[in-house]
């Protein structure tokens, strides 16, 4: 079992680093220590400008510190199979899981002590607390981490609902006294009184996990979340197989569907309309580029700098936007209609002109609300419909036909 | 003849998976594709959708053959999946009328006779509703919604007794009657064959990408005196023959 665990590891984090490596690329690291650099400015001149004993400061590192322990969860690297495949080997399963917690309980505890460095400041301004107090505080939260993790292994196993309530809530509770004695009292009394919880915890588990049996669905649905959570934040930069975009009624948006005629020859726009509102991928593509191309407009002054970003961003977003003609070839039916393939392609470009025309229309709106001149505004717009037309009937017919 | 395949050779690759398969579906017959996995029924059922080109030999529906017109080809043809796939953005209303515009039906009419089929197989409450929130079956009897509200010749059923309710394959059976009524040809492939044995008129019995025999269950049982007496007996009997093969 402890192969298996180590066996499943290897794989998530070559997967991860794969991702990582995507997210990572060039221009976002120059980018993020720009950012970071600057969050860091900001934050030693905020320093500065305080004084000790500010008592809502404390109370709000309190609640930081509380708040901070629900980062980072058991990742159990569990999977939908293994409800039937380990099933039988139950008993196992709790070497397997133990494994599990080490590797979580490094990811997690390297979280607090992050988080505890960069509290340590404030600390010292506000409550003067230094040197050996500044550890027993950083115990205090790491005790604090480990109880709360160890309840999350326990309750990979089937606990009676209200019992497992009841300690959520208490443990939640306690923590929170805890971390309040620690910064108001003591943090030695803090920390001896985290390590007693961390410590009940643990014996608590040990009764418990070997009189019950093991929360399969709970335990690996749990887990397909976590990673879900995961593979959105990866999703945000690249495209995450995983991530499959979640269709969303949008009643709201049913008035533009009354534009698509209703016959044969518009068949597939009747499809690629509704799948284009009701979709998550797609439609938030467009989005998130059309909202961030009309900022850019708005800020970048008005020149030859506006129009090549206005000419680029529609590029990127007609560009992205071909996959989606062939979203639907995995269902036969897109097949077996009886209507040609020349009509879905022009039903498809049908699609792409409105759509690029609406976000030429927003890119030409931002332009001029940023008071750039009248005749600027004008050559942006006749820019825009020259661009999305040869996008559209060359381009795309180039691409896709 | 609605449908006629001649010497049909075919395959996804280079190497042919039917080898010189012929058969024919004739205007209010319900023909039975049989045959075990593998044996090549979803190849003959893709070569006639027009999912995949055929190396050697033709299918013709009513004279016409995919090459020479597409979209009249298409048009005579109604398929019910064995696994039902639906669009995730639409509702069942949807499909419905994008089956409609596709097919160019009349709308009144098709809705007509799209009310009854949802309430035989009590998805009428459901037309907004999408696919997400469909269990296997009810998206397998949205598929036949679907099929039976087009006006086709040919209707070709991908295994449909598997995962359907013992409500649903009587009205299924009920359905393939009356259009059989109406001059339509079926063909429908299957493993239940008790169920097939009554209600198909011929068979046409696959093996190892070959028609092994054609006809009639009276005729299969006259050329094999010593099969069997049920279709079950004849056919596992047939296949046992050449399992070392």
């Amino acid at each position: 079992m402890s192969d298996l665990f180590q066996t499943r590891l290897q794989r998530h984090l070559r997967q991860m680093l794969r991702y990582l490596r995507l997210v990572f690329n060039d221009h976002f690291v120059i980018a993020l220590m720009f950012f970071v650099g600057g969050l860091g400015l900001a934050y030693s001149n905020w320093l500065k400008t305080i004084g000790p004993h500010d008592v809502w400061i404390t109370v709000g590192i309190g609640l930081v510190l509380w708040l901070g322990l629900e980062i980072s969860h058991i990742a159990t690297l569990l999977e939908p199979a293994d409800a039937v495949f380990l099933l039988p080997r139950e008993r196992d399963l709790h070497a397997y899981l133990v494994h599990a917690w080490r590797y979580s309980w490094w990811l997690a505890q390297l979280v607090q002590v992050v988080l505890i460095g960069l509290v340590i400041p404030l600390l010292m301004i506000i409550n003067h607390i230094t040197g050996w107090a500044l550890l027993a505080l950083l115990v205090a939260q790491l005790a604090l981490k480990d109880s709360q993790l160890t309840l999350s292994v326990t309750r990979l196993y089937s606990l009676n609902p209200a019992t497992e309530r009841w300690a959520r809530v208490l443990t939640g509770l306690l923590s929170l006294a805890i971390i309040a004695v620690g910064l108001a009292v003591t943090p030695w009394l803090g920390a001896a009184l985290a390590l007693v919880l961390a410590i009940g915890q643990r014996y608590w588990h040990q009764r418990v996990w070997s009189q019950s049996v093991v929360a399969w669905r709970d335990d690996i649905k749990r887990e397909a979340n976590r990673m879900l959570g995961i593979y959105r934040f990866f999703n945000l930069f690249t495209d995450v197989p995983m991530v499959q975009g979640s269709v969303k009624r949008r009643h709201y948006l049913d008035w533009l569907l009354r534009w698509v005629p209703s016959d044969q020859r518009h068949t597939f726009s009747y499809l690629y309309t509704r799948g284009m509102l009701r979709g998550t991928e797609f439609s938030g593509l467009v989005a998130r580029l059309t909202v961030i191309g009309a900022v850019l407009l708005y800020f970048s002054g008005h020149g030859w700098l506006a129009i090549v970003l206005d000419v680029i961003f529609i590029y990127l977003i007609g560009f992205q936007l071909l996959p989606f003609y062939k979203q639907y070839d995995s269902i036969v039916f897109t097949h077996i209609y009886p209507v040609a393939a020349k009509t879905r392609l022009i039903n498809f470009q049908r699609l792409l002109r409105n759509v690029l025309s609406m976000t030429g229309i927003v890119f030409t709106l931002a332009f001029w609300i940023s008071n750039a001149p009248l005749v600027q505004v004008g050559i942006l717009l006749v820019i825009n419909a020259i661009e999305i037309y040869l996008l559209v009937t060359w381009y795309a017919r180039m691409r896709l036909a | 003849m609605t449908l006629a395949v001649k010497h049909l050779v075919g395959g996804y690759s280079q190497i042919p998976v039917l080898k010189d398969i012929s058969f024919e579906v004739a205007p209010g017959e319900l023909v039975g594709l049989i045959g075990l996995n593998g044996a090549g029924k979803s190849t003959t059922i893709n070569h006639i959708i027009g999912l995949l080109t055929p190396m050697k030999g033709t299918i013709a529906l009513n004279d016409v053959t995919l090459a020479q017109d597409p979209q009249a080809y298409k048009a005579q043809i109604a398929y019910i999946p064995e696994t039902p796939v639906l669009y995730e953005e639409l509702t069942l209303k949807e499909h419905l009328e994008m089956t409609m515009l596709a097919y160019g039906l009349d709308q009144e009419k098709a809705w007509q006779r799209a009310t009854e089929l949802l309430k035989t197989f009590r998805l009428a409450n459901k037309l907004d509703w999408f696919p997400a929130n469909f269990s296997k079956g009810m998206k397998q009897k949205v598929m036949i919604v679907c099929a039976f509200i087009t006006n086709a010749k040919l209707f070709i059923i991908d295994e449909p007794f598997l995962g359907l309710d013992p409500l649903a394959v009587h009205d299924l059976l009920k359905l393939i009657a009356d259009v059989k009524q109406q001059g339509a040809a079926v063909l429908m492939s299957t493993h239940v064959l008790d169920t097939a044995e009554k209600a198909c008129d011929k068979f046409v019995l696959l093996h190892a990408g070959e028609v092994q025999t054609q006809g009639t269950f009276a005729e299969i049982k006259a050329n094999y005196p010593d099969a069997g007496e049920s279709l079950n007996d004849i056919y596992l009997s047939l296949t046992g023959v050449t399992r070392d093969e």
